[in-house]
C-alpha cells in the first residue's frame, strides 16, 4: 500500500469513527437543536465527504488507467 | 438537549474530538491527493513530450531515408504518430478527470476549513448550554487560569484583577485590552442618581445580559480564546429559537465598541467611570464582585 493509499484509508477510518460517534450522540440528542444540527451540519459533512471519497476513488482509477495506457 | 446528563455531555465532547481527528486526516488526504495528482499529470506530460520527440525523429528519418529504408521509416513514423495520439488522448482524459476531482476537492476543502470549525463551535455551544442547564462544573475541562494567557492575536490577555478578588468569576480570562476590576474599587461618585433611569436598555434586559455573560459568554471565551462577536453571532444563529442574539449582544455590550471604561486609579485607589454607569449599577445590585473593563489613565477633576 502506498503512502497515498494510507492517507485515504486514514480518512475513511476517521469518517467511520465520526459517523459512529454521531449515531451514538444522536440517540441521546433528540431535541429540535439536535434536529437542526443534523440538518444544517451533519448532513452537509456526510454528503460532501462521500462525494469527495467517490471523487478520490474515480481519480485513482482514471489516473491508473492513464498511466497504464500511456506507457 | 433533552434528558441532558453527563453521558450526553461526554458524547458531544467525543463527537467534537472525532471531528477534530477527521479534520486532520482530511487535510492530510487533500494534500497527499494534490501532490499525487500533480506528479502524475507531470509524468503524463513528459510522456507526451517524449512521444512528440519520437515523431519528430521518425519524420527526420523518413526525410533522410533512401529507397531501401523508406518503407521501414514510414512504418516507424506511423507507429510513433499512433503512440502520440494515444498518449495525447490519455493526457486529456487524465486532465478531465483531474478537473472533476478538483471541483469535489474544493468543496471538501471548504467543508474542512469553514463548515467543520463552525460545526465544532455549535457543538461546544450546545455542550455549554447543557452544562449550564445541569449546573455542573466540568472539572479539568474549562481551562480557566489567572496567569497570563496568550490570545488568538498573540497578545497576552491581562489576567490582572484589580484588586485581586476571591470570586471565581474573575478567573475567567478576558479578551485583550480588558481586565477585571473589583466593584469595591470603582468610585461611588459616579453612581447613578435616583432620578436616572435606564433609557437605552432596560434594567431587566441588562440583568439578563449579565446572566448570559456569566453562564455562556465567559465560559465560551475560556474555551475558545479569540472568539469574537462574529463567532457569537454564528452561535446565536444556531439557537435563535431560544434567545435571539443573546450571546452576540452580550459580547458586544461588554467587549464591543462601548464597553465599560474606567479611568484611574485615583489617589484614593478607586477608578472613575468613563462609560458603563448603568452596567456597574446592575453588577452591584446582582452581587457581582468585579466587572470586565477597559482601564485608561487618570481622569481630570478627581483627587
Amino acid at each position: 500500500m502506498t503512502p497515498f493509499d494510507q492517507t485515504i484509508q486514514q480518512l475513511r477510518a476517521e469518517f467511520v469513527s465520526v459517523e459512529a460517534q454521531w449515531v451514538a450522540t444522536r440517540q441521546i440528542w433528540r431535541d429540535p437543536v439536535g434536529d437542526r444540527f443534523e440538518r444544517e451540519c451533519w448532513d452537509l459533512i456526510e454528503k460532501e465527504t462521500r462525494v469527495f471519497l467517490q471523487a478520490l476513488e474515480r481519480l485513482a482509477v482514471d489516473q491508473e488507467q492513464a498511466d497504464m495506457h500511456s506507457r | 438537549m433533552d434528558a441532558a446528563n453527563l453521558g450526553s455531555l461526554e458524547g458531544l465532547q467525543d463527537l467534537d474530538q472525532a471531528f477534530g481527528r477527521f479534520q486532520v486526516a482530511a487535510k492530510a488526504c487533500l494534500e497527499a491527493a494534490g501532490n499525487r495528482l500533480g506528479a502524475q499529470l507531470r509524468q503524463l506530460h513528459e510522456r507526451r513530450e517524449e512521444a512528440q520527440r519520437q515523431v519528430r525523429a521518425c519524420q527526420r528519418a523518413v526525410r533522410e531515408s533512401d529507397e531501401e529504408t523508406h518503407d521501414d521509416a514510414v512504418r516507424s513514423l506511423l507507429e510513433a504518430e499512433e503512440r502520440l495520439r494515444e498518449v495525447h488522448r490519455w493526457c486529456r482524459s487524465a486532465e478531465e478527470s483531474a478537473q472533476s476531482y478538483r471541483a469535489a476537492a474544493r468543496r471538501f476543502e471548504k467543508l474542512i476549513e469553514a463548515d467543520l470549525p463552525r460545526t465544532q463551535l455549535r457543538l461546544r455551544a450546545t455542550r455549554e448550554e447543557a452544562a449550564a442547564y445541569l449546573s455542573v462544573q466540568l472539572d479539568g475541562d474549562v481551562a480557566i487560569t489567572t496567569g497570563a494567557r496568550a490570545s488568538a492575536s498573540g497578545a497576552p490577555a491581562p489576567a490582572v484583577v484589580e484588586p485581586v478578588a476571591a470570586d471565581p468569576l474573575v478567573k475567567f480570562p478576558l479578551p485583550p485590552g480588558f481586565r477585571w476590576v473589583s466593584v469595591d474599587h470603582i468610585t461611588r461618585r459616579d453612581d447613578l442618581r435616583e432620578d436616572e433611569g435606564f433609557p437605552k436598555t432596560s434594567e431587566n434586559e441588562m440583568r439578563r445580559g449579565f446572566g448570559t455573560l456569566r453562564r455562556q459568554v465567559l465560559p465560551f471565551l475560556a474555551r475558545n480564546p479569540g472568539a469574537d462577536a462574529e463567532v457569537f453571532r454564528e452561535l446565536d444563529g444556531y439557537t435563535e429559537d431560544r434567545k435571539p442574539k443573546a450571546r452576540q449582544k452580550t459580547y458586544e455590550a461588554f467587549f464591543g465598541a462601548q464597553p465599560i471604561i474606567l479611568a484611574g486609579p485615583l489617589s484614593d485607589g478607586t477608578f472613575s467611570v468613563t462609560s458603563g454607569r448603568h452596567r456597574i449599577k446592575v453588577a452591584r445590585d446582582m452581587g457581582w464582585s468585579a466587572v470586565p473593563a477597559r482601564v485608561t489613565g487618570k481622569p481630570g477633576g478627581y483627587p
